[in-house]
Parts: structure tokens; C-alpha cells; sequence
């Protein structure tokens, strides 16, 4: 049963490096793997509903992998976004086909909306969120603010967001510029997320408004 | 053309970022002034070494975290001491040893897109942090079978970003530094070439492996070992020298003897490049070379290797001839054809440029006009930086709408400068035999 599952999900990942679009139909679709379209409806309703296991798979695996690095424990929050990141994007690189067509057609096109198909992926990936973000303000890499605070986890989704659409319209040599990119926006989010001067700016205003 | 395009699309948000930081040093440098002004009019003659000072320091600031290109035009300009006031070059000798570091897992990334394995697996130990900055990259060190090694490891993109980071540079070397427009674009193209060749760790794996070999006959010179299977277009990976850089080595007091077989190693290393291979290390910056304690140079770094055509090679070493000091039409005919001084300039002009050129020449070439020469001879270093100050006032040079001198001469005149002013820091007493004189010159 596991691998017919892992065989479907191959040949749709096939399907799509090769025409850069999802197939017709369940049926067609079955037919040229020699089956029919009973054996697809046990598993799964439609093909949202395998889009959707196989961005949480990529989110499983990525995090897999990342956890199972000897320095995994060492690195610093920062650093363990960082390396989340790129792994993210190397696991990503074998459904690039897959992943560009759902993103040139997801119904909701601004940023920061999580689209239908990456439920799954997200709640995978909002555990992990919850988690470095909590080990940050144990470290204090992260300083805890109030209200402000429980939205942390949330500002890393978007930032994750940002560089999936960012992979997608990286056309240099080796991927270099999302490299670059991934560095960049960690950097700023971690410095916006430790101390900073608004923090010690909002602490003045505060005393001095008190002592009114 | 359409590809780079692309690739700008592609990063607009670092694009605005640089540009928005270069806007931050023009602003602050504004406000130095303006202390200084406030100052002046308080109490007379406080200084214009404090003003530069304090330039200084927010420009270093801003290109340290600018990184690739931008630290490199820090570091080239450092070189050019007699192009900078003092305090400017202080300041941006220290471009070449600190620069905000690439995260672990980047570097991890960068091992296993290009070499296939991480770090960890490739060599027994690995630093987690870098233990020293490049400029367009940071070091770390490993080991590997009881063998210690460096491992440069560069940043991503830095290829690409060296065009769009020289075009912003460009303005801030205009109006900031007060260099005339002709000779920063002259400057820009050769830069820039040179700039993309040391983007590439392949070609100066390449070009190490000649120049060590080539000259490795000299005494007291020592290279790493470099390794072609951890290394690629981003890695390079070589033998760890155990030394010291330059400013860390005299604060040990090194002896007079010590000092001087450096410092001949070093002179050595230079002319028999410039001279007999036409080929040199144009790189001469104090992070470059390890030494140690018994008198040994290591020479650590290959990025910038200009190669001299014979054409310029004869047009330029000229020269050094001293016959050309005593024939003011001999050495007018080399300037001419040197384009430093152009045949339409007006009279005024050429007599000006004519006479700064002649002083250069001859406070250039000293110390091959000599069998031995001490370096460490402040007076004639002052002679130099009064040379640089006086020339860079010279209207007929700050206003030239043409460019003055071959394109080629940039490198050269880096070297040496760059050359001269370690041997000064050694206080080197050496003999300046050059293989110069193998060569033949017509007049």
C-alpha cells in the first residue's frame, strides 16, 4: 500500500517535470499507470487533496533532515531557521515543475495568504515555528514582547512564504541570489525579533510618560 | 544584456538596501562636516585629521557591511595611500581583516551543492565560525589526517553583484573622496575585470600553482599546499601556515636581521614577477602574506593576478631608466606615450603635469637606482605623501576630462605602493637588485 502511495506521488511528480502541468484527469492519469480510478479515490479524493500530502511531505522531510545534523543541536535559533531554509529548498528542488505550477495558480495572490495547498505543509512547519521560537526566548535570542510575542512564529511562515515565490523567480546560476536571500531576511528577521533600539526607545517613552 | 537584466530583477530588495546604505555614509559624512565646520568656527584649527577620521570610520562602517566589491574598492583605495588623507587609509587597512561573517549553515550549503558533502564529513575537524575574514569571503579552519588547513569559503552572488556594487561606489568615489570623474571610470573598468577574476577560487587555484612554482627558487618564500578535491569555484581549500599578519608579527619585536630577510624575500618575490614573468600578484595588502619568526614569507592569497603585456611592460619600466631624469624630451616622449600628458593639452597644463610626473618618477624609482635601499627611512615615505597631497591639488590633474595613464599602470602602481608600504611597516634594509635589468628598452 505504501508503495503504490509513493508510486502515485512519483508519477505525478513525473507528470509535471515533464509537461509543467497537472494531468488531465484522475482517470487518465491512473490509466497510464495501469490502474484504474478506483485505486486513486481509496487513497485520495482529488488531486488537491495529494498536492496537499506532498507539500507536507516536503515540510517532513526538510525538518527530518534537518533535526538528524550532528550540529543541529549547537546552532543558535538563527541558525536553525537558516538551515531549515535551505534544506527546504534543496528537498524542493526535485518538484520545481510542481511547485511553480502551484504557486502561478493559486487563487489568492498576495503574500502572507497562506494558499489552500500548503495547509498541511504549514501545520508541519508552525510546530517546528513554535519551537525554535520558544527555545529563542529560553537562549533570549528572542525577546519576549507583549502581544507582540505569540505573533513570532507567525512572521517566520511569511518569511518562508516570501522565499518559496522568491525560489521561484530565481533565475541565477545555482540559485545563488535565493542564498543570498534566505541570509538576508533571516538576518533581518532575528535582529528584529532580538533586542533592539525601538525596544530601549519604547522603554524610555514609557518612563518618561509615567513620571508625568 | 537581457540576462542581466533578469538577474537584477531578481534582487532588487539588496539593490535598494546598498544604495539606501550609501545614502546613510553620504548623509553622516555631511554631518562630520558640519561638526567640523561648528568646530572651527569655536576653536580655530581643531583639525582636519579629526574630520577625516571621523569620515573615515562611518565610510568603513558602511563598506564593511557592504561586503564583496565594495570592501575590495576599501581595501584597493587603502593601497593608494597617496591617494587618500591618512586617516582615510588607517581605517581601511582594518577592511582587510573584519567583515561581518556567512552563517554555518550557508557554508554548509555552499559544501554541498558544490563539493557533494558537508563539511563535517569532508574533513575531521571544522570550525563552526569563521577565524578570519576575506574580503569576498571568510576562512575557516579545519583539519584533515593530522594536517591543519584553511578553507576560504565565499559569498553567494558576489560574482554577480560586483558590476551593480562598482556602480554605486562610483558617485561616492566622485563627490566623497574628491577623485575626478575621468579617472574613477578609468579605474571602474579594470577593477572590474580584475574583480570577477578573483570571484573565481578555480582560476587562482590555477594561477598559484604557476606563481609558487615559478618562484619557488627564491629563499625564505613559503606557499600552502593546495588541495583540488575540497576545493571549487566557491571553496578553496590550502595548507594552514602558522604565522602571523604583518601587524601582529612587529608587535613581537622581530629582529633587524629577521625584519630584512622578509622584507628581501618579499622585494625578491615581487621583481622577479613584475619583471621577468610579466605576470604578478597585484594583491600587496598585508592580510595576503603570513610571517613568522624564522624570517619565512607565506604568501597566502592568489585572487588578483595581473598579467603585463610587453608592449605596456616596455612603455611603462622605461622609466626607470635614470638617463630619462637627466633628458626632459626623452621622458616627454614617454609620458606622451604613456598618455599621461597628451599632445593637445595646452601648454600650461603639460608643464604641470610634467613636473609631477618628473618628481613620481624619480621618487618611485629610487630605490632602484640604489644597490641597497633601507625602507625604513621615514623621510623618504614623507617625501612620498607630501608628493601624494601636493599632486592631488595639481588643478591640471583634478580637473583633467581625459584619463592620465595606461589603463594597465593601475595594478602596477597598486603593487608597488602596496609593496613599498609593507616594506616601510617592516623597516626593511635590503638590496633592490632587479631583474629589471634583463630587460631591454628602447628610447
Amino acid at each position: 500500500m505504501k508503495n503504490f502511495i509513493q508510486k502515485i506521488k512519483k508519477n505525478y511528480r513525473d507528470h509535471f517535470n515533464m509537461t509543467n502541468k497537472p494531468p488531465r484527469s484522475i482517470s487518465t492519469f491512473m490509466q497510464d499507470m495501469g490502474e484504474d480510478e478506483e485505486a486513486f479515490k481509496k487513497y485520495y479524493k482529488s488531486f488537491s487533496d495529494l498536492d496537499k500530502e506532498i507539500w507536507k511531505d516536503i515540510a517532513v522531510s526538510t525538518i527530518t533532515r534537518v533535526k538528524a545534523e550532528d550540529v543541529y543541536i549547537d546552532y543558535a535559533v538563527r541558525e536553525k531557521m537558516l538551515s531549515f531554509l535551505y534544506t527546504l529548498v534543496e528537498e524542493m528542488k526535485p518538484y520545481r515543475a510542481f511547485v511553480n505550477y502551484q504557486f502561478k495558480h493559486k487563487k489568492n495572490g498576495r503574500i502572507g495568504i497562506t494558499p489552500k495547498f500548503l495547509d498541511d505543509f504549514k501545520t508541519e512547519f508552525m510546530s517546528f515555528s513554535h519551537e525554535i521560537v520558544n527555545e529563542g526566548l529560553d537562549t533570549t535570542e528572542i525577546i519576549n514582547r507583549p502581544f507582540i510575542s505569540e505573533k513570532y512564529a507567525d512572521a517566520l511562515w511569511v518569511e518562508v512564504l516570501f522565499l518559496i515565490s522568491f525560489w521561484i523567480r530565481d533565475n541565477s546560476a545555482n540559485g545563488e541570489s535565493t542564498d543570498a536571500a534566505i541570509e538576508k531576511t533571516s538576518n533581518f528577521a532575528f535582529d528584529l525579533l532580538g533586542q533592539t533600539p525601538l525596544d530601549s526607545a519604547f522603554d524610555l517613552v514609557k518612563f518618561l510618560f509615567q513620571r508625568k | 544584456m537581457a540576462k542581466e537584466i533578469k538577474s537584477q530583477e531578481s534582487i532588487p530588495a539588496s539593490k535598494v538596501q546598498r544604495a539606501a546604505r550609501f545614502m546613510r555614509t553620504g548623509v553622516k559624512v555631511g554631518k562630520n562636516y558640519i561638526r567640523h565646520y561648528a568646530r572651527n568656527t569655536v576653536k580655530p584649527g581643531s583639525g582636519k585629521d579629526q574630520l577625516h577620521e571621523e569620515n573615515a570610520r562611518d565610510i568603513y562602517d558602511s563598506l564593511s557591511e557592504l561586503k564583496g566589491s565594495a570592501l575590495k574598492i576599501a581595501q584597493m583605495m587603502s593601497m593608494d595611500k597617496n591617494m587618500l588623507p591618512a586617516a582615510y587609509s588607517e581605517r581601511f587597512q582594518m577592511a582587510q581583516y573584519s567583515a561581518p561573517p556567512l552563517s554555518y549553515p550557508l557554508v554548509v550549503r555552499t559544501f554541498n551543492k558544490d563539493l557533494g558533502k558537508s563539511p563535517d564529513n569532508l574533513f575531521d575537524t571544522f570550525t563552526k565560525n569563521a577565524v578570519n575574514a576575506a574580503s569576498i569571503g571568510q576562512v575557516h579552519q579545519a583539519t584533515k589526517d593530522g594536517k591543519k588547513m584553511a578553507v576560504k569559503v565565499q559569498y553567494p552572488g558576489v560574482a554577480q553583484s560586483v558590476s551593480s556594487d562598482l556602480k554605486m561606489v562610483k558617485p561616492f568615489a566622485v563627490n566623497i573622496l574628491g577623485l575626478n570623474d575621468v579617472d574613477v571610470n578609468h579605474y571602474m573598468d579594470e577593477v572590474e575585470t580584475m574583480l570577477l577574476a578573483e570571484t573565481d577560487y578555480e582560476l587562482e587555484l590555477k594561477r598559484s600553482k604557476e606563481i609558487s612554482e615559478a618562484t619557488s627558487h627564491i629563499p625564505n618564500l613559503r606557499f600552502p599546499k593546495y588541495y583540488k578535491d575540497f576545493s571549487s569555484r566557491n571553496i578553496l581549500t590550502m595548507d594552514w601556515l602558522e604565522g602571523a599578519h604583518l601587524d601582529v608579527f612587529l608587535k613581537t619585536n622581530p629582529s633587524q636581521e629577521i625584519r630584512n630577510k622578509i622584507g628581501q624575500a618579499m622585494w625578491t618575490f615581487y621583481d622577479y614577477q613584475i619583471h621577468h614573468m610579466k605576470a604578478v600578484h597585484a594583491d600587496p595588502h598585508p592580510g595576503n602574506f603570513i610571517l613568522n619568526e624564522e624570517g619565512k614569507l607565506g604568501v597566502i592569497d592568489f585572487g588578483a593576478v595581473k598579467d603585463i603585456p610587453d608592449d605596456f611592460y616596455n612603455k611603462y619600466f622605461v622609466l626607470l631608466d635614470s638617463s630619462l631624469l637627466e633628458d626632459d624630451d626623452k621622458l616627454m616622449k614617454v609620458f606622451i606615450n604613456l598618455k599621461f600628458v597628451y599632445e593637445e593639452d595646452t601648454q600650461k597644463d603639460i608643464d604641470e603635469i610634467f613636473n609631477i610626473l618628473k618628481t613620481m618618477v624619480e621618487l618611485l624609482g629610487r630605490p632602484f637606482r640604489v644597490d641597497q635601499f633601507d625602507f625604513g627611512n621615514d623621510d623618504y615615505f614623507k617625501e612620498i605623501y607630501e608628493f601624494g597631497e601636493e599632486s592631488s591639488k595639481a588643478k591640471a590633474l583634478k580637473f583633467s576630462k581625459k584619463p592620465r595613464g595606461a589603463r594597465d599602470g593601475l595594478y602596477l602602481n597598486r603593487t608597488y605602493f602596496g609593496l613599498y608600504s609593507i616594506l616601510n611597516q617592516l623597516k626593511a634594509n635590503i638590496s633592490t637588485k632587479s631583474f629589471w635589468h634583463e630587460n631591454k628598452f628602447d628610447l
